[in-house]
């Protein structure tokens, strides 16, 4: 399996169109710089997600992994380097456009506590619409409920649902406002084999039918199958892709990683 | 992180939730120690001037105490049979009238007190004023004032003043300045020396004391003295000791700071009472919050007993840091006070006096309530099974909302039913045991209710987009929560509600008793401390040319049938000026000698007309009166009615309290105009018309509750105290939902509007439904005085509009501190967070 596409700050010349989100140099260090405690998460990340793929990424615990999806997303700034979602450099936005950027751009998966407990699931999955104070595209809304099969249980509240429900909702959410990217952390890290399978599958259909673009920080390898590539971490900094992705594939390149 | 974050969220809520109690332990000390030093000034004062009195003889009240049943004044020629007594070394007579200076542009001089006019003892030791600037008046036109009013009208020396007493109005110079003892003033009241001469004139006394001071050689004691003085007295006399004197002098002023010091303690026990609620929900919210914490507590073997007494810890540690803060508070507040209320009344202690009492009450009470408030959280908190630890959102053995249904109805019921025995002629401290049952029982109720109140009241507001649904949403989601903290709120809003639509029913009613008991075109009165004026004054307004019919009106009190009654005389020709409905017999009986006398107590008494009553007159002593005619309510009237000689003959008041005067018709203006030209030299005489007297007895009345307002809005700031802690613990226990919502695209400016929008509603809440039980309450205790002439219901409804708006504005400035807050929250850590 050869690394076919190498991290490269001439991400945007591969054509905007065909580049979701991609990083420049993205480094975090937690702590002061250059002190005994410091530590230093990501280091000199350059790399670009494809649009309309499904990319995961794997490393072992303390590889960066979280830190870099959480960089990507605008929920955390880099030390330095520079992160752009549809061609905006993050760095540069104030929290106010920030948040505008997570509400209109980009869609969110969380391992758990997904949604607001006084909503109801089709009031999660617009949210961000509402909150906007837009009317969500009632033909796209109408497909992306449909995908997730939630039917008669759309008025009911998170703690009516099962897990499985939930991260369902979650995922409809995150694609209902048609965002640039979807970003999501350890989606189904909380169920069991099946709902997570399900879940997996829903994904998989985002990508492949809807034309979404999703990227996924996961530690399971059969998760990780589900996706396009699988891009890997290790001490903060990018160690390898691997495309088209299997379980066995991804476990034998993970075990070369000592992870 | 975590752990540092809960710490200091732990300090926060254990700050705020003392808060909680701090200001009404803080109110109750406050009130206890100026109640405590004000006391203790005027004894002090009083003991002082009286020194070096031995005895004082004054006349010997018909009934009652001397104010009452006021004798017969002294003659002057017991002055000199008192100081022929063996024992006696100096005796000295007074007179003491009310009267008002004018200042040198003739304005009337104001002060704390009314303004009373005296003669100085000729005796240094008996003098109870020393002269500090300048000497004693001994012309007809010369005065001397107190330092406290020289200094608030910047008089000097040799400036031309100007007095008014009922005998009319003096011009005066200033020849001397004076200290009431070592102090000023007293208790704010303007004192002016006169000769003793000029008193007797100015107060119809020529030839008369109001008093005489007495010193003694030194060589008996008081009583003896006194006995020896009250063997030479004429009847209409007797002699006290001073320090009997002194004593019923502190009395009555210890009379007042009573009233001042109850008045206070119920507003702070208010303020205590709301704090309760708010510990309340403090330690619920806490025992929930720490429910897996207490269950694992309970997993590891600590039995229940143990949990309880470690919340109930708590509690003592918040409730003794509360009602030490508040003491401290208490006495600071009383120390302003003090010295705010020392340069108002001119007294001159500046340490307050702080007994251990004043401090151990509120101590113990504060923190009582405390422990009390946190009781049923607590066992709430020990009944956490073990099982909790396992589980997530297991709120612990709340009772049940149909149970709390059951039992806020039961206790609100009790609590009406309590508050209505109260009204209906039942002690008065179960007004105060009802209004308590009355509220807590709402407060359980309100859980119920809290849902689909909130639903109704955030309707607008559910329309100001996702933030505001939210909010609406957060405020439905625990009903308990929000209706314990509404409560709060509510309770301030009910007496706010009580108090508004009681001061509106009076100022309705004034309209009507007005209308009822004046028919006249126009009020003469004194203004302020003033008992009236001459009668010279009222016979000049009758010959006015624009004037139809007037007639004068005094007042007294007499005894009759083992109680003192009012006793109004006016000219028998113009009773209908008073409105009186005479119901059988004739106003014009009382010509004769004839009394009239009130329906009801006619009623009460069994009397009729014709029949013959025994009374007491103050000057004159026992008389048998007739009635000649009985009349029906009228509140100007008091019980009986006489005619002006009648009155005269046996009262030794010399004034006229009222005038009331109809124009010819058409002249109105002109008549008015001729009244202030005859009143022109005594400024303190008003001219109303019926209208102009109704505003200003309605103004009184905005003037009081204003004031009741005020010591309200405490009660109010711990209900703001309450909504913050609650919304920063609910903010908190939030954190992740909150990281959430940042997450997917809400702004700080929405989150503030989120938390915002639910203080609101929850703060409109507690005041609508405050301001309904208010107004009920209210509603009932005004029904209950009908017979006390307050028979109309007014709903004062731009009060009660502008209460709402103030409610919701309160939870705006609740919201302020949680909303940033929750903010300014770190959207990762929120996101993190486990």
């Amino acid at each position: 399996m050869a690394t076919t596409v190498h991290p490269s700050p001439a991400g945007p010349a591969l054509g905007r169109d065909a580049v979701a989100a991609w990083t420049v140099a993205a480094t975090k260090v937690y702590g002061t710089y250059g002190q005994d405690n410091a530590v230093i998460a990501l280091d000199q990340v350059s790399t670009a997600f494809g649009r309309g793929r499904f990319t995961a990424i794997m490393g072992p615990s303390g590889s960066g992994k979280s830190t870099l999806l959480h960089c990507l997303a605008g929920l955390d700034s880099l030390t330095s380097g520079q992160v752009f979602i549809a061609g905006q450099d993050l760095s540069k936005m104030s929290d106010k456009q920030l948040t505008q950027l997570r509400r209109d751009r980009i869609g969110f998966i969380f391992q758990a506590y997904n949604l607001v407990p006084t909503l109801t699931a089709l009031e999660n999955i617009v949210l961000p619409a509402s909150l906007a104070g837009r009317k969500p595209d009632k033909a796209w809304l109408d497909q992306v409920v449909e995908a997730v099969s939630l039917g008669p249980r759309l008025s009911h509240k998170p703690n009516q649902l099962s897990g499985g429900q939930q991260q369902r909702v979650a995922c409809a959410r995150a694609l209902a406002g048609r965002p640039d990217i979807v970003f999501a952390d350890e989606p189904s890290g909380n169920l069991d084999s099946r709902s997570s399978a399900e879940l997996l599958a829903f994904l998989r259909r985002a990508v492949t039918e809807l034309g979404q673009t999703i990227v996924m920080v996961t530690h399971d390898p059969t998760a990780a199958a589900y996706a396009d590539r699988v891009l890997f971490l290790a001490d903060g900094r990018v160690v390898g892709y691997l495309d088209d992705p299997t379980a066995e594939t991804i476990l034998s390149r993970m075990a070369g990683l000592g992870g | 992180m975590a752990t540092l974050a809960s710490l200091f969220a732990r300090k926060l809520r254990l700050a705020l939730t003392a808060t909680a109690i701090v200001i009404g332990v803080a109110f109750m000390t406050g009130a206890f120690v100026l109640s405590d030093t004000l006391t203790a000034t005027f004894d002090d004062l009083f003991q002082e001037v009286n020194e070096s009195k031995d005895v004082v003889v004054v006349p010997r009240p018909a009934f009652g105490d001397a104010t009452e049943g006021t004798g017969e004044p002294i003659p002057e020629a017991t002055l000199g049979t008192v100081r022929r007594v063996p024992g006696v070394a100096a005796a000295e007579g007074s007179v003491l009238g009310l009267g008002q200076l004018l200042d040198e542009k003739g304005k009337q001089v104001t002060g704390a007190g009314p303004t009373l006019v005296g003669n100085p003892a000729e005796d240094e030791q008996l003098s109870t004023t020393t002269y500090a600037q300048g000497e004693r008046p001994t012309k007809a036109d010369q005065v001397a004032l107190d330092k406290g009013t020289a200094k608030r009208i910047d008089a000097t020396l040799g400036d031309r003043l100007a007095l008014i007493t009922p005998n009319g109005r003096v011009e005066v110079i200033v020849t001397g300045i004076f200290t009431f003892g070592s102090s000023n003033s007293l208790a704010g009241a303007t004192l002016v020396e006169v000769p003793t001469r000029q008193a007797q004139e100015l107060f119809d006394r020529v030839g008369l004391y109001d008093q005489i001071d007495v010193r003694g050689s030194g060589d008996l004691t008081q009583e003896q003295l006194r006995d020896r003085i009250a063997a030479v007295l004429p009847p209409t006399a007797q002699a006290e000791t001073a320090e009997d004197n002194a004593a019923a002098q502190s009395e009555s002023v210890g009379e007042f700071v009573g009233y001042l010091r109850i008045g206070l303690t119920g507003f702070a026990l208010v303020a205590l009472f709301v704090g309760s609620f708010i510990i309340v929900n403090t330690f619920s919210i806490l025992v929930t919050q720490r429910t897996r914490e207490l269950g694992l507590l309970r997993a590891l073997g600590a039995s229940r007993r143990q949990v309880l007494g470690s919340i109930l810890g708590e509690s003592v540690a918040v409730g003794i840091l509360g009602s030490v803060l508040g003491v401290a508070g208490g006495v600071g507040l009383a120390f302003v006070l003090n010295l705010a209320l020392g340069s108002f009344l001119g007294s001159s202690s500046a340490t307050p006096v702080v007994k251990p009492l004043a401090l151990a009450v509120p101590l113990v009470l504060g923190t009582v309530i405390t422990v009390l408030a946190a009781l049923y959280p607590g066992i709430r908190g020990s009944r956490v099974t073990p099982l909790a630890a396992m589980r997530e959102d297991e709120g612990g053995g709340d009772l049940g909302l149909a149970k709390r249904g059951i039992v806020g109805g039961i206790t609100t019921a009790a609590g009406a039913a309590l508050f209505v025995v109260a009204l209906t002629g039942g002690p008065a401290p179960l007004l105060g045991a009802g209004a308590v049952l009355l509220f807590v029982g709402l407060s359980l109720l309100l859980a119920l209710a809290a849902r689909p109140l909130v639903a109704a009241f955030g309707l607008p507001l559910s329309r100001t987009g996702a933030a505001g649904k939210l909010g609406l949403a957060n405020a439905k989601r625990n009903p308990r929560r929000t209706a314990s903290t509404a409560s709060a709120l509510m309770i301030g809003l009910a007496l706010i509600g009580g108090v508004s639509t009681f001061a509106a029913s009076v100022s309705a009613s004034i309209s009507e008793v007005i209308d009822r008991s004046v028919r006249a075109d126009l009020v003469v009165q004194p203004n302020g401390f003033s008992p009236g004026f001459g009668t010279d004054i009222t016979d000049q307004i009758a010959a006015l040319p624009a004037a139809d019919r007037s007639t004068p009106i005094r007042t007294g009190e007499i005894q009759v049938a083992g109680g003192t009654k009012s006793l109004t005389a006016l000219d028998a020709a113009d009773g209908d000026l008073l409105g009186l409905q005479v119901t059988a017999g004739s106003v014009g009986t009382i010509l004769g000698g004839q009394v009239l006398v009130d329906e009801d107590l006619a009623k009460e008494q069994g009397w009729r007309v014709d029949q013959s009553i025994d009374v007491v007159f103050a000057r004159t002593g026992p008389a048998r009166l007739r009635i000649g005619g009985i009349f029906g309510k009228n509140e100007l009237a008091g019980s009986f009615i006489s005619s002006l000689a009648t009155y005269d003959r046996n009262f030794t008041s010399n004034v006229d309290t009222v005038a009331l005067v109809n124009a010819k018709p058409g002249r109105l203006a002109e008549l008015r105009t001729q009244v202030r030209a005859v009143t022109q030299d005594n400024p303190t005489i008003k001219v109303q018309t019926r209208n102009e007297f109704q505003d200003e007895l309605r103004s009184q009345v905005d003037t009081a509750t204003q004031v009741v307002y005020v010591l309200l809005a405490l009660s109010v700031l711990i209900a703001v105290i309450g909504i913050i802690n609650t919304l920063a613990l609910s903010v908190l226990e939030r954190t992740r939902e909150l990281g959430l919502l940042r997450a997917v695209g809400m702004q700080r400016k929405q989150v503030r509007r989120m938390v915002r929008t639910e203080a609101v509603v929850v703060s409109v809440l507690g005041g609508v439904v405050g301001l309904a039980v208010g107004v009920a309450l209210g509603a009932a205790f005004v029904l209950s005085l009908a017979d006390d002439g307050i028979d109309k219901l007014g709903l004062p409804v731009g009060q009660l509009i502008a209460a709402v708006i103030f409610a919701g504005l309160a939870g705006v400035v609740a919201a302020l501190y949680p909303a940033r807050k929750a903010a300014k929250m770190d959207v990762l850590r929120a996101i993190t967070v486990e």
